[in-house]
């Protein structure tokens, strides 16, 4: 179920996520360190928010994703 | 945009592998989340992440409904489940179908109709701009007459052609001799008329201007159909001759199959068109006041009806100024199309709605048998509800499970009405013309889609929205009775109400027309129908050209025909009940006329001195006419009764002297009497009958002898045979003497009277069937929907029912019980459906005749029926209520 934090940051999220990769690219725990890093704290983003919200830019063409190896286990890692 | 449709395509197809990468993508989230809690054993930090993180599952799924194309895999999904619950009850289904395809096909039929005869385009190039004109008088259409058709034609402004036209019986013959004519519907067009309809011949020419003219005018187009069975296809049918009325006319072109039959009021095409030249001088101004002619025009582009009739009404009321004859008559331009309704626009926005109404009981119907079956799944809906299915995921599942077996009912409905509108096609019972060319199209097609939908809406919504109210700590408890039942019930009992109040309304208007058909054809048409047969014949000027010819040849038919055995009482006339078209302007001696608005008209005939006693008219003061009267005798005159009561009110009639025609100091030449009136006396008073129609009183009518009234003695006869023996069998025999008299004269439209009045019931009754089958198909689904509700209660309340009658109730009370649950809903239906009928009576009264739309007795029976037939189906359930077992009813549980 989509959780109510969700619905309130949707907008705030996406220029969040944006900004955070504005640099560098991430994986998704790393986007929500960024993110908490950036503002301080104030934002902790969950995965529930985080992971449908990446799905969605990356469906509307916003970033792309790749798969990469760079621990023994797979990670994917974001750029815009 | 584009990286959207690939993100669809990529979810949709790949999407086992998405889902795969998804469960990697998290499974590699969780990994890293937990290493970064340094300083925790590996169960605390797997356990802190956890809870940190939620549940991954709904994560997955917040991920899966933000996808792209999420939308179309929830829709798949329901589908997959609608056709899994199908499966699981086909015979529940199969009826849900059946009933849907029943009622989508059955609005379908009546939608093509409705297509065919009103809403598709006219098949002529311009088909927009074809439109009719007619001439009115005191508000009543009737035909453009040839002089002011020239006025208008030459004086308008808002038309690119403008064309009159017309259409005779004349004997058409193919063979040189001439002996093989038939009598035919022949078109009077000139070439405007086809250049307006934009008709271009398969072969050779139109007719050209100068052939319009008397003389220059032997000139004939036939259709491809005459083509092919009168000349079989011959190539070199340009030149070739054919006779109309024993004169010979060269064929100058085929025309296509496309000029239809009813812009003539014919039930077919017309075979064969001529110049627009009918014998009687047309265009001269004497015929000003002969209005039977029909006209089309073609609009000028970018005009609209409106401008082209207050351009015509302006030239109207200049004729008007000029011409005393033309008073009072104005003009009224209309739609090409309209003419094709003609007068079963009334009949079909009837079965339309009746056809309407039957789908509402259907989908009505089918949500209280769907909300039934709900009812059972209450437990599933409410688990799917705590498992957090939210209220348009229900709602959305369920409409999506009524959509499939709405489709396949619109699939199967669609089939249906192609079949009926084969048959109907074929069958032709209502003998309509324009249902020749009734097919599908994609017209009904997009209608039966939408209909389709709409019942998926309408008898969807119910069960959803009500599914969806669940509380579900209710509907999980054990024990699985909930208080929403009662308000589900309530529900149901509402749809049935609606479905009893539909019927009724269904079974009083079928009642209404049942017994207006049985009116109309039961009255008494002021003459004997039985054992009468008639025929018509014409006797071409070319061959006899003095009326005393005409009243010879008369003469020797019907003492021909008067020895022939069998036959009582022979006739030659041109005048007989019900439908009689011939109106002479007349004044009564002694009563002088000032203006030519005021002159009155009648219902005129000339017949022989044996038409009262061949029709069966009696005569109720006065004589009848004899065979002493003769071209030199007095001419006499016989008027009906209500010719007497309008001019003659207080005088006797016998006696009272009539001057034919508009008389000659209001002008000097009368349409059909020339320049010298004929005066008649009248010597008698025949019993009224029925001359306008079926559905009309008798209006004045006034008859002659043909051989005294040697002016309108023309060639076009009706005969009128009186039979002791079947009419069918005598037909043969007098069509031989009338060809044993003249090899070249057609005995035509030969029937009895019987057939020729049914033809004239012919729409009627066929609107009647239908709608009472509709309303025996409402009645029946009444019928089942009162079974459904009532034999669910007594499942419902088998414990209470086995309690009273463990208690000592008698059988009686239960069936009581029972039955007053179907009692009521009935009652509640018959009294909003008698509010509905009132409510719709106005429409229904221009259908009626000889009856009320609000008629008392027959709103009384069919509150009866449907109360008797309520009860009727509560019998069933209540008998199985009284032989309830208490001790099984108490131990289920």
């Amino acid at each position: 179920m989509p959780s109510p934090q969700f619905d309130l940051l949707q907008g705030t999220l996406d220029v969040l996520i944006l900004k955070s990769l504005a640099l560098q690219e991430l994986h998704g725990m790393g986007i929500s360190r960024r993110i908490s890093q950036m503002t301080n704290g104030a934002f902790e983003v969950k995965p529930g928010s985080l992971f449908p919200a990446l799905h969605r830019m990356e469906d509307a063409g916003w970033l792309t994703s790749t798969w990469e190896n760079r621990e023994p286990i797979g990670v994917r890692s974001s750029i815009c | 945009m584009i990286s959207r449709f690939r993100a669809l395509w990529r979810n949709l197809i790949h999407r086992d592998q998405m889902d795969q990468d998804l469960d990697e993508e998290l499974h590699a989230y969780v990994v890293s989340a937990e290493k970064v809690r340094t300083g925790m054993s590996p169960e605390e930090a797997y356990r802190d992440t956890r809870r940190e993180i939620g549940g991954t599952e709904q994560i997955k799924q917040g991920v899966r409904d933000i996808r792209a194309g999420a939308l179309l895999d929830r829709f798949v999904q329901d589908i997959r489940f609608a056709l899994r619950q199908m499966r699981k009850s086909p015979g529940f289904y199969a009826i849900v179908v059946l009933v849907l395809a029943l009622a989508i096909g059955a609005n379908a039929s009546i939608f093509s109709i409705l297509n065919t005869v009103m809403l598709r385009p006219l098949e002529f190039p311009n088909a927009d701009r074809l439109v009719q004109i007619t001439s009115t008088k005191n508000e009543k259409p009737i035909g453009v007459s040839g002089p002011d058709w020239r006025d208008l034609a030459t004086h308008n402004q808002t038309f690119e052609k403008i064309a009159i036209y017309d259409q005779w019986r004349k004997n058409v013959s193919t063979s040189p001799r001439g002996d093989d004519a038939a009598e035919v519907l022949v078109g009077l067009a000139p070439q405007e008329f086809f250049e307006a309809l934009g008709i271009q011949p398969l072969m050779g020419r139109l007719f050209k201007t100068e052939e319009g003219v008397e003389g220059r005018n032997h000139v004939a187009l036939i259709t491809e159909a005459f083509w092919k069975t009168h000349y079989q296809r011959d190539p070199k049918i340009l030149g070739r001759t054919l006779s109309i009325n024993d004169q010979p006319y060269t064929i100058i072109g085929v025309l296509p199959a496309t000029i239809p039959g009813w812009l003539h009021g014919a039930q077919a095409q017309l075979p064969v068109f001529e110049p627009f030249v009918p014998d009687l001088g047309t265009f001269s101004e004497q015929s000003r006041g002969g209005r039977g002619n029909g006209a089309i025009g073609l609009l000028k582009p970018g005009t609209t009806i409106g401008k082209a009739q207050a351009d015509l009404a302006r030239t109207a009321q200049n004729l008007a100024a000029m011409h005393p004859v033309d008073r009072g008559v104005g003009i009224s331009v209309a739609p090409l199309a309209t003419m094709r309704t003609g007068d079963l626009r009334p009949l079909l926005l009837l079965l339309m709605g009746a056809v309407g109404l039957i789908l509402l009981i259907a989908c009505s119907n089918l949500a209280a048998l769907l909300l039934a079956r709900n009812t059972a799944r209450q437990r599933e809906f409410a688990m799917r509800k705590a498992l957090g299915a939210g209220t348009t995921a229900l709602v959305r599942q369920v409409l999506t499970e009524t959509l499939v077996p709405s489709l396949m009912g619109s699939a199967c409905g669609l089939a249906l009405a192609c079949g009926a509108t084969r048959a109907l096609r074929t069958a032709d019972p209502g003998k309509i013309p324009q249902l020749l060319a009734l097919t599908l199209d994609w017209r009904v097609a997009l209608f039966t889609l939408v209909v389709g939908l709409g019942t998926c809406l309408l008898f969807g919504m119910a069960p959803a929205l009500l599914s969806a109210r669940l509380d579900p700590a209710d509907a999980l408890k054990e024990g699985g009775r909930t208080s929403s039942g009662t308000s589900r019930q309530g529900f149901r009992k509402l749809l049935v109400i609606a479905q009893i109040a539909l019927s009724m309304m269904l079974l009083v208007g079928s009642g209404l027309l049942i017994q207006t058909l049985e009116r109309l054809e039961n009255q008494d048409l002021g003459f004997r129908v039985d054992h009468l047969m008639r025929g018509h014949f014409y006797l071409p000027p070319a061959q006899y050209p003095m009326a005393d010819m005409i009243t010879r040849f008369c003469d020797r038919l019907t003492e021909r025909i008067r020895a022939l055995p069998g036959v009582r009482d022979v006739s030659v006339t041109t005048v007989y009940p019900p439908s009689d078209r011939w109106r002479m302007m007349f004044s009564i001696d002694g009563r002088p006329l000032s203006r030519l608005e005021d002159v009155p008209a009648t219902i005129f005939g000339v017949v022989d001195a044996n038409y009262l006693p061949t029709a069966g008219i009696p005569v109720v003061a006065g004589r009848n006419f004899s065979d002493s009267d003769r071209e030199t005798t007095m001419p006499v005159a016989i008027v009906n009764q209500a010719f007497v009561k309008q001019y003659f009110p207080d005088v006797d009639p016998i006696g009272q002297r009539v001057e034919l025609g508009a008389p000659a100091s209001l002008i000097p030449q009368d349409v059909w009497m020339g320049t010298e009136r004929e005066t008649v006396t009248i010597a008698g008073v025949m019993r009224d009958n029925h001359n306008q129609g079926l559905a009309l009183p008798a209006a004045p009518q006034l008859i002659a002898l043909f051989r005294q009234v040697p002016k309108v003695n023309f060639g076009f006869k009706d005969v009128l045979v009186r039979s002791d023996v079947a009419p069918e069998a005598l037909e043969q025999a007098v069509a031989q003497q009338l060809h044993a008299l003249d090899s070249r004269l057609p005995l035509s439209e030969v029937e009895t009277m019987s057939e020729y009045l049914d033809d004239m019931t012919a729409v009627k009754r066929f609107t009647t069937v239908i709608l009472a089958c509709f309303a025996g198909i409402g009645l029946l689904l009444a019928v089942m929907g009162i079974y459904g509700v009532i034999a669910y209660l007594v499942a419902q309340r088998t414990q209470e029912i086995g309690i009273r009658l463990a208690l000592g109730a008698p059988q009686s009370a239960v069936v009581w019980l029972v039955s007053s649950q179907g009692l009521r809903m009935a009652l509640a239906g018959v009294a909003i459906g008698l509010v509905g009928t009132v409510l719709a009576a106005r429409s229904m009264t221009s259908l009626l005749y000889g009856i009320s739309a609000l008629d008392p007795v027959t709103m009384g029976l069919a509150s009866i029926v449907l109360i008797a037939i309520a009860l009727g189906a509560c019998v069933l359930p209540a008998r199985r209520a009284a032989k309830i077992d208490p001790i099984q009813a108490l131990r289920t549980e």
